[in-house]
């Protein structure tokens, strides 16, 4: 529903009442989902340039020139609200989009990766939800022919009525194929292809921008069904006819259906188009033009082609068996009519389509929670031991192969690193390499939005860092609660602000991403909201094969370095949620000094070879990044927590489980040990030795604390099967 | 010498097939099922993963029921060389060409990750010198469950036609290495003649040192040396 | 070799028979009887019209062509002694056995299915015994229901561009040598209920059995009408069937173990075994058949299961689409 101030606008702007096709369209395009009304004001904050830079955001896929005449496609999308509905189609459906999103730009799609985030496991709403939109993820992606290679998976009761889906596509390109999603000739026909037209998904944007509340499970036919066969067989025709050069525009039909693809194609091309609705192939006889217009049926692409080249693309998809139709051309008058046997549906100019939703004020409040962060008074316990091997069976810390062995990690044979590694490293037919990574610690965002996203994003990078590369572009998924709720808007506004904040720090281009609002709803009177949640997707390149690192320890003797200072703030770690169930107390700042500092002492160390594995410091802090580091290889480790750099001293909680930033774990040999020294002296970074790498399978703490690795292996192995599997 | 590589809609490891290959240096090209005339054309055949089809009815069954499928009869009966992987094994098996079929994974999930498999001793040239080897291997399949009567299964045994069997590092085949419930472990099988090799571990994704391991190459490098002869 | 109360079978050549139509009458199994002159080749054109119409639509029927005025060509079938009854508005001895009022439509049509049987006054007999006693099997009961309910679709259409109300009819079905069922005997005013559809006039047998008279003249109405039909009634007939894959007992269904413990954790303890299988809805463009019923039989073995762990089972129907 248009608010009044809006239907205000199309009134003033086209002097009559709007018809019920044209107010369709509207409501659709003006949905926060495809409008950004409440957000787009904030995103001059993100650092939206680089030299390397192809394509920004506002197409979809951001594009990056990687040199040897390739692009890297990236693009995030939510997919949230079809997911807590009906977890499977809409995971599943939220897997098609982003991909369309990727070939629109004439990319081949080489990777995904997901973000997901439920309520605990303990919860059968929250299990069944799981199951379901990994088995959806699973269905669709590995159809396609993608390989999932990463992502994460969250568990907080933050997410228990309101999941998160947030899928990642990567794409990839040659320079000059490059499509755009853009309508510039007038003349040019637009041929619709893939499936059919049906009334699944009629309103699934406006359905994405209100709450989700208990009435929420009558919406079911606003949810897609989708069709991953006919996803790939448009693929492949897609990449066909990009290869042969003969389109010169092209858009996914996702929220908004056709009207939204329309119009933003002759937005960007300053032209206008007629749609010819009853040449729209359809799936169901009865059909309105208005819901033919804003129908979300899936696994649907808009192509412009010139009159010149029609009939080949109409070869090439025929050869496809891939059903298309002329439905429209493009105009000179700037204005998006539709037409039913030759009968006016809907004539709006496109500007207004477009760019015409007033932007709302909404308030933004600093909420009451924030602030009120008390202080933690250690020692929460005296038994160390106890609380390592508890923090190994959290879900949000153990083994997540039962999730990814879901996943077709290595279709298309050019997976290095799979799912499992801090990053996600793919091979290129040129000897580079990319290292992917999508992350998001929505703790210390709700503890302090400001701080924890630019920590969260310094996260996702040092996932790229540890594996060797060096970070590139950045892509984002902002999701939220209610934009209307000045308290949720202030999150998103902080969030935003961090965001900002670190893209100009490092210099990394935010060139694409997706607002996801209204995730929070009422259940018994009682207001459920996320934390607010910015996922943030990062491609790294690793210019040669001899950067890629290891995140495992190596080799018996090998010297243990904490690079970093650690910080004695437990706030937001998962030992204090996860142990003794407390999300509060102050986290620690972001500080891009610090922050790079330590990135260049990896960079400068993996240059000259001295790193036989890195691994960063994050979820369960210090302690439980070394023991991961055992696992692969049957290592164990000795630590001496005095050796741990910080500016003072700390206690045995606060060395072991805080998650403070910049810090890294590196495996250094000891021939290398002393020329290592001197570099992280000549870089002036914190750093020290903490350790060697040992052969018996125990985890050795100062002289107080000895473990058996594969008692805290199993703990960390069954950390999410013992949900699943009983 | 040409080596054909099967493309349905929606199959989509003809790519990873032709790259292993390319790397080998052996003509290769793909074929459609709309091209079954063609197939004469080849010297032997690759029946690539993925979901032909959707797979959505049952595992490789509508791929099998074309005229391309159709058409491999006389192929085989000529014993040139098929070798059917993953979703090409279950063709193989939907059309008759190989006995049994491949049911749902015993976890009713789909199952990507590294496994290993030991190489029985079959009459098959695909096999020739990795006898009794242990090749550790990708599967990633939703319906791998290799089933078949307790018959059909001595049968096998007795005709040395299992060609894989899925078990640990120490070469022992035992229920905990089985990813998806398979009888006997049974990870691939050979007709009687050795022609036909079906297989639901993937060879092409692990030709590459880079990938991890370069196992699952000979396979590819016997059957090029016996187009050869 | 054959001579009933209307009809005389005499074998013919190449597994056929001739249907040679008598003109004697009767009623209330067989105690009332007469001879009405003409009445035989009445029956035997009407008969022939009606099986060359369903003919058209794709109804299997015994027919094959008139000799000459008193009889039919027919194949040769071992009829099934049991007939079918479809009835679109209550009347006869429907309202007697239920005590219900004449001219109530039926919606959907109900059909009934009466043993053939004079000694036994032509019982009413159900589904479970006819396929007890062994008169017809569970499959033939499927398919001749599928089939009267085809019929009656095509004859209310017909009927309804005379302006005649087709209130009830009888079909048999017989089985050819083959094993085909295939709708046998006659269809004519003696095997059913035509009213006027303005006037409410009687045209079918009852004028007989309630002494109205005109018998033959109201008969032969019917059929010179239906002669003057420059078209057919256009109807795009649709047979539904559902085809059920399941695995066989013997082998393992993980998906149905896991929904299992999924039951028994909700607490549904009662429950120890759940096996899933797959449920194909097939729309045939065609009228119910023998032939339709073993097509689907091929596709279910070619296709929708795999024989080697699954067994299959086919449910046929037809609707009438209103």
């Amino acid at each position: 529903m248009l608010t009044p101030e809006e239907y205000g606008k199309v009134l003033m702007t086209i002097g009559r009442e709007p018809n019920k096709a044209e107010l369709a369209i509207l409501e659709a395009m003006w949905s926060e989902h495809c409008s950004y009304k409440s957000s787009k004001r904030w995103f001059h904050l993100f650092n939206i340039k680089a030299p390397y830079l192809f394509l920004g955001i506002g197409e979809g896929a951001g594009l990056v020139d990687i040199g040897d005449g390739l692009l890297i496609g990236l693009g995030l999308e939510s997919h949230n609200h079809p997911s807590a509905i009906s977890p499977f189609d809409g995971a599943a459906t939220g897997v098609g989009g982003i991909i369309r999103d990727i070939l629109s730009q004439g990319c081949k799609p080489i990777a995904l990766l997901d973000s997901i985030r439920f309520g605990d496991l303990d919860s059968h709403h929250s299990r069944n939800l799981f199951e379901n939109v990994v088995r959806g993820i699973s269905f669709y992606g590995n159809c396609c022919g993608i390989p999932t290679v990463g992502g994460e998976v969250e568990f907080s009761t933050a997410y228990e009525s309101n999941c998160l889906v947030n899928v990642m596509c990567v794409g990839l390109i040659e320079k000059e194929k490059v499509v755009r999603s853009i309508a510039s000739k007038p003349g040019s026909f637009l041929i619709l292809y893939g499936a059919r037209t049906g009334k699944d998904g009629i309103h699934g944007v406006s359905f994405a921008s209100k709450d989700l509340s208990d009435k929420s499970d009558k919406d079911r036919p606003a949810v897609q069904i989708g069709d991953p066969l006919m996803e790939k067989v448009v693929i492949d025709a897609t990449l066909e006819l990009v290869e042969e050069g003969l389109l010169d525009g092209l858009q996914d039909l996702g929220g908004g259906g056709l009207s939204c693809a329309v119009s933003e194609m002759t937005e960007k091309g300053n032209t206008g188009a007629i749609i010819r609705v009853e040449d729209v192939p359809l799936r169901e006889k009865e059909m309105e033009s208005w819901e033919i217009l804003v129908s979300e049926s899936q696994e649907r692409m808009l192509a412009v082609v010139s009159p010149n080249n029609v009939d080949r693309v109409q070869y090439i998809l025929d050869r496809f068996d891939l059903l298309h139709a002329i439905i429209g051309e493009v105009t000179d008058n700037s204005h998006f009519i539709t037409y039913y046997n030759g009968n006016k549906v809907s004539d709006l100019p496109v500007d207004l389509v477009v760019n015409g939703c007033p932007e709302p004020e909404r308030k933004s409040v600093k909420p009451d929670y924030i602030g009120k962060n008390s202080k933690i008074n250690l020692p929460l316990s005296e038994n160390i031991s106890s609380e390592i091997s508890k923090l190994l069976t959290s879900p949000n810390i153990g083994d997540k192969s039962w999730v990814y062995q879901q996943y077709d990690q290595h279709v298309q044979t050019q997976t290095v690193k799979g799912a499992g590694s801090d990053a996600a490293v793919i091979r290129l037919d040129n000897g580079k390499h990319i290292a992917l990574s999508l992350d998001c610690n929505s703790f210390m965002v709700y503890i302090d939005p400001f701080n924890g996203t630019a920590n969260s994003a310094a996260e996702v990078m040092r996932n790229l860092i540890t594996m060797g590369a060096t970070p590139y572009a950045l892509v984002d998924c902002l999701n939220y609660g209610n934009p209307e709720q000045p308290d949720s808007y202030w999150q998103f506004v902080e969030s935003v602000k961090g965001l900002g904040q670190f893209s100009h720090d490092f210099q990394i281009p935010i060139i694409g991403g997706n607002v996801s609002f209204y995730n929070e709803s009422v259940h018994n009177e009682k207001r459920e909201r996320i934390n607010p949640t910015p996922t943030i997707g990062m491609l790294g390149i690793i210019e040669n094969e001899s950067l890629l690192l290891q995140n495992s320890f190596q080799k018996t003797g090998n010297h243990i370095i904490v690079i970093g200072s650690t910080e004695g703030l437990l706030g937001g770690s998962e030992y204090l949620r996860y142990n003794h169930g407390i999300v509060t107390g102050p986290i620690p700042k972001y500080d891009f000094k610090k922050e790079n500092n330590s990135i260049e002492a990896i960079i400068n160390l993996n240059k000259i070879n001295l790193i036989e594995s890195c691994h960063d410091i994050s979820n369960g802090g210090l302690v439980v990044s070394s023991i991961e580091m055992t696992f692969q290889n049957k290592l164990g480790v000795k630590l001496t927590t005095s050796s741990i750099p910080s500016k003072t001293k700390l206690s045995m909680e606060e060395y072991l489980f805080t998650e403070s930033p910049a810090r890294y774990l590196i495996e250094v040999s000891s021939e290398n040990l002393c020329e290592t020294e001197k570099v992280l002296q000549e870089l002036k970074t914190d750093y020290g030795i903490v350790g060697i790498v040992t052969e018996k399978t125990r985890i050795e703490i100062n002289d107080s604390i000895s473990l058996c690795i594969q008692e805290l292996y199993d703990n960390w192995r069954n950390a999410i099967p013992k949900f699943m599997e009983e | 010498m040409k080596i054909g590589i099967t493309k349905f809609p929606g199959t989509n490891n003809e790519q990873d097939v032709t790259r292993v290959l390319n790397c080998l240096n052996v003509e290769n090209e793909l074929l459609y099922p709309r091209d079954y005339r063609k197939l004469k054309d080849f010297d032997a055949l690759i029946l690539a993963g993925g979901f032909s089809y959707g797979d959505y009815l049952r595992a490789g069954v509508v791929a099998a029921r074309t005229s391309l499928i159709d058409e491999l009869h006389d192929f085989i009966i000529s014993e040139k060389f098929v070798l059917g992987i993953c979703n090409g094994f279950q063709m193989l098996c939907e059309a008759n060409y190989l006995p049994g079929v491949l049911t749902t994974n015993t976890s009713t999930r789909f199952i990507s990750k590294w496994v290993n498999i030991k190489v029985n001793k079959t009459n098959s040239p695909l096999l020739k010198g990795l006898e009794s080897k242990v090749l550790r291997i990708p599967i990633a399949h939703y319906e791998g469950n290799y089933y078949n009567t307790e018959a059909s299964i001595k049968q096998l045994k007795d005709n040395s036609q299992i060609a894989f069997q899925y078990c640990n590092e120490k070469k022992v085949v035992e229920s905990m290495s089985n990813p998806n419930g398979s009888i006997a472990n049974i990870a691939g099988i050979v007709n009687d003649k050795g022609n036909v090799l079906g297989m639901m571990p993937h060879p092409e994704r692990s030709s590459f040192h880079y990938l991890g391991s370069i196992d699952g190459r000979s396979i590819f490098e016997n059957l090029i040396e016996e187009l050869k002869c | 070799m054959y001579s009933g109360k209307a009809k005389d079978v005499k074998i013919y050549e190449n597994n056929k028979v001739k249907l040679i139509f008598r003109d004697s009458i009767s009623a209330f199994d067989g105690e009332k009887k007469d001879i009405i002159q003409g009445k035989g080749e009445a029956n035997c054109r009407m008969s022939a019209k009606l099986f060359e119409i369903l003919n058209e639509y794709g109804i299997r029927t015994h027919y094959h062509s008139m000799l000459d005025n008193n009889t039919l060509i027919c194949d040769k079938v071992e009829i099934i002694p049991v007939e079918v009854v479809c009835r679109n508005v209550t009347a006869g001895s429907f309202c007697r056995r239920y005590g219900v009022t004449q001219g109530l439509e039926l919606l959907p049509p109900v059909i009934e299915f009466f043993y053939k049987d004079d000694e036994l006054y032509d019982p009413l007999v159900t589904q479970e015994v006819a396929i007890q006693l062994e008169w017809m099997t569970k499959k033939e009961v499927m398919l001749m229901k599928a089939v009267t309910r085809a019929v009656n679709t095509i004859l209310v259409e017909l009927f309804d561009m005379i302006s005649l109300q087709l209130v009830d009819f009888k079909l048999e079905f017989g089985r050819t040598h083959d094993g085909r069922i295939i709708v046998a005997d006659e269809i004519s005013g003696d095997s059913m209920r035509l009213w006027d559809k303005e006037t409410g006039e009687v045209k079918d047998k009852d004028r007989y059995r309630k002494d109205m008279g005109d018998v033959i003249q109201h008969y032969n109405d019917v059929y010179d009408k239906l002669s003057k039909l420059s078209k057919l009634p256009e109807l795009s007939l649709s047979t539904k069937a559902q085809v059920i894959v399941k695995l066989k007992k013997t082998v393992l269904d993980p998906a149905g173990e896991v929904t299992l413990r999924s039951l028994n954790r909700m607490n549904y303890q009662e429950i120890d075994n759940v096996r899933l299988g797959k449920h194909v809805f097939v729309n045939c463009l065609t009228a119910p058949s023998s032939e339709l019923l073993k097509n689907l039989n091929d596709m279910s073995e070619k296709l929708f299961s795999n024989p080697l762990i699954e067994d299959y089972s086919i449910d046929l129907w037809f609707e009438e689409e209103r």
